[in-house]
């Protein structure tokens, strides 16, 4: 016979089956929401070891190119170039800007400009008394990771006149790295 | 409380009701049949034909409901009493339940003597026997409010229960001198019992239910489950909570980078690449020196220029005739122009370039070969000299 205390017995064992009925749903969905963060976890902390193992590469980038906010014309330009202090000169009153691009490595922009400057239509123009003093200031300027240079020529530049020979190293493509002005990577260690 | 708000019989409630009052009032004596035996009540409210209102069974063991052995004290009030206490203002509560809290508070054995005066002058007894803080049996007797006649009416329960503490509670009258009154351990408890009200609802309709109808255990098998699947849920949402708590301590100060974490780290990496990789022109530098070096072995030679191309200077891209007489396209690494003394001994400017070739090849590693010649005159000293001019060009291969 089906009595009142039965009935609710069977209330509380309905709602106890009803809740046990759902642990190992409960379980499985939790449990698999664990396991997705803890998954992303292991992927943030891999990409924060090699991040943070390549930070470091921030400040030798900012050691090695000037910011773009640093050379506002050509003629800072020039400066940052201080061809003088290779044994070299130009004709600075020449030096024009010929030229903007963007630096990209593998079809990525890395954050950097170049900005071409010569001092003719062919290019840059160093000057140097003696093919020995010309040598040694190109091979100092090559060093340069903030320079790009094109097609490089040595020649002899006889006097006109009374203007005495000259050594020239025609350079094509001649540009300096900049910084540009928003940096997408900011952290610092 | 008032031995007046005491009622034991109809015309003692229908006096109170008439009076107007709005004070609490107990019933029992005739008007309550308590007992402890659930199959007792039961034939008593068929032998009464509906004129007994049952209402719910009392817990009569202390503990109540975690108590391991269920005791229960079975009540019922007149109908005609229920009838009445509903047209009452005041609240009415029954005197076994009072008699029944009184009991179950002492901690040794007793005896709850209760009750009350029938309209017969009769003492009407509802005795409570307490055995280890559980209500072991009621008897109801009535007996004359004479000391013999109280002791036989009691002989038997009080010869069963030597130890057991009697405690005589109102509204019955000051108990005669008797066996009973000077037995050892026999309380005067007067209104002990009413100090604390139990204030249960007297109910109009028979609350059949002989047995409980077991909320309790319901309610606990319903929580263990409740508590099992809480405590999975509780379990793995704390492994969430901590796994999610490690990715917010790992990932702060990182959030910007991270959100384009492949194209951060990528961006990284090509300025790494960047830094570390040789610029292309230095090794255009080094071969412009070699060549220059090589070049300047010549005996007599004069530079004019050495020049190593970039990839995208046009200059660079020349048409030759190729073996089969077609044009093809040929693009240089190079170019040299120099003028050598003509030395009439080596024969044509091609002649005598063929050994100077072979030397500037075997110096430099390169391939070179003579784009154009011409001849020259170069003034040396006073003196203009013959001379032939060569261009040459080749790859550094």
């Amino acid at each position: 016979m089906i009595t009142n205390k039965r009935l609710v017995l069977g209330l509380g064992f309905v709602l106890c089956a009803v809740s046990l009925a759902h642990v190992p749903q409960a379980w499985r969905n939790l449990g698999d929401i664990a396991t997705r963060q803890s998954m992303a976890n292991e992927r943030l902390i891999e990409w924060k070891e090699a991040y943070q193992a390549l930070l470091p590469v921030n400040k030798r980038w900012e050691k090695a190119f000037i910011s773009t906010a640093e050379v506002p014309d050509q003629l800072s330009l020039t400066r940052v170039v201080n061809i003088e202090q290779y044994g070299l000169t130009i004709e600075t009153d020449r030096v024009t800007q010929v030229g903007a691009e963007e630096v990209t490595v593998n079809g990525m922009p890395v954050g950097v400009h170049k900005l071409c400057i010569g001092t003719n239509a062919a290019g840059m123009e160093l000057f140097a008394k003696s093919m020995s003093e010309l040598r040694a200031g190109m091979r100092g300027l090559a060093m340069r990771k903030d320079l790009e240079m094109g097609t490089i020529e040595y020649a002899f530049q006889k006097g006109v006149k009374k203007e005495p020979d000259a050594y020239v190293a025609r350079i094509s493509n001649f540009c300096v790295r900049v910084r540009a002005a928003e940096e997408a990577v900011t952290n610092e260690i | 409380m008032n031995m007046n708000n005491m009622v034991c019989s109809l015309d003692q409630l229908e006096e109170v009701i008439a009076l107007g009052g709005k004070d609490t009032i107990l019933i029992g004596g005739e008007l309550a049949y308590v007992t402890s035996s659930a199959e007792t009540m039961e034939s008593v409210i068929e032998a009464e034909n509906g004129e007994l209102i049952q209402q719910p069974p009392r817990n009569a063991v202390r503990g109540g409901a975690f108590a391991k052995e269920k005791t229960r004290l079975f009540v019922a009030v007149s109908k005609e009493a229920v009838r009445l206490i509903h047209g009452y203002r005041g609240n009415a509560y029954l005197l076994a339940d009072q008699y029944l809290a009184y009991g179950l508070s002492m901690r040794g054995n007793s005896i709850v003597i209760g009750g009350g005066v029938t309209d017969e002058g009769l003492l009407n007894l509802e005795i409570f026997i307490f055995s280890g803080q559980r209500l072991e049996q009621t008897v109801e007797r009535t007996a004359e409010h004479v000391g013999p006649r109280l002791d036989m009416a009691l002989h038997d329960i009080l010869r069963e229960y030597p130890d057991h503490q009697v405690h005589w509670c109102y509204p019955l009258p000051a108990p005669p001198i008797c066996d009973l009154s000077q037995r050892l351990g026999f309380v005067e408890a007067d209104d002990a019992p009413f100090k604390s009200l139990v204030r249960r609802k007297i109910f109009s309709k028979s609350q059949a239910a002989v047995e409980p109808i077991g909320w309790i255990p319901a309610a606990l098998l319903a929580g263990v489950g409740a508590c099992v699947l809480g405590g999975v849920i509780a379990i793995q949402w704390a492994k969430v909570a901590s796994e999610r708590a490690e990715y917010r301590a790992e990932i702060e100060g990182y959030e910007d980078a991270y959100q384009n974490s492949s194209q951060s780290l990528d961006l990284l990496r090509h300025r790494d690449f960047l830094l570390k990789s040789e610029p292309v022109h230095l090794q255009r530098v080094a071969l412009v020196d070699l060549m220059l070096r090589s070049v300047a072995q010549i005996p007599g030679v004069i530079i004019d220029h050495v020049r190593f191309y970039d990839d995208n200077d046009m200059r660079a891209s020349s048409l030759t005739q190729s073996a089969t007489g077609t044009a093809a396209a040929n693009r240089d690494d190079f170019s040299v122009e120099i003028r050598v003394p003509a030395d009439d001994m080596a024969g044509s400017a091609r002649d005598q370039a063929e050994p100077m070739l072979a030397e500037l090849n075997f110096k430099t590693g390169m391939s070179i070969r003579v784009v154009d010649h011409g001849g020259d005159h170069v003034k040396v000293g006073e003196e203009e000299k013959p001379y032939w001019r060569y261009r040459l060009g080749g790859s550094i291969q």
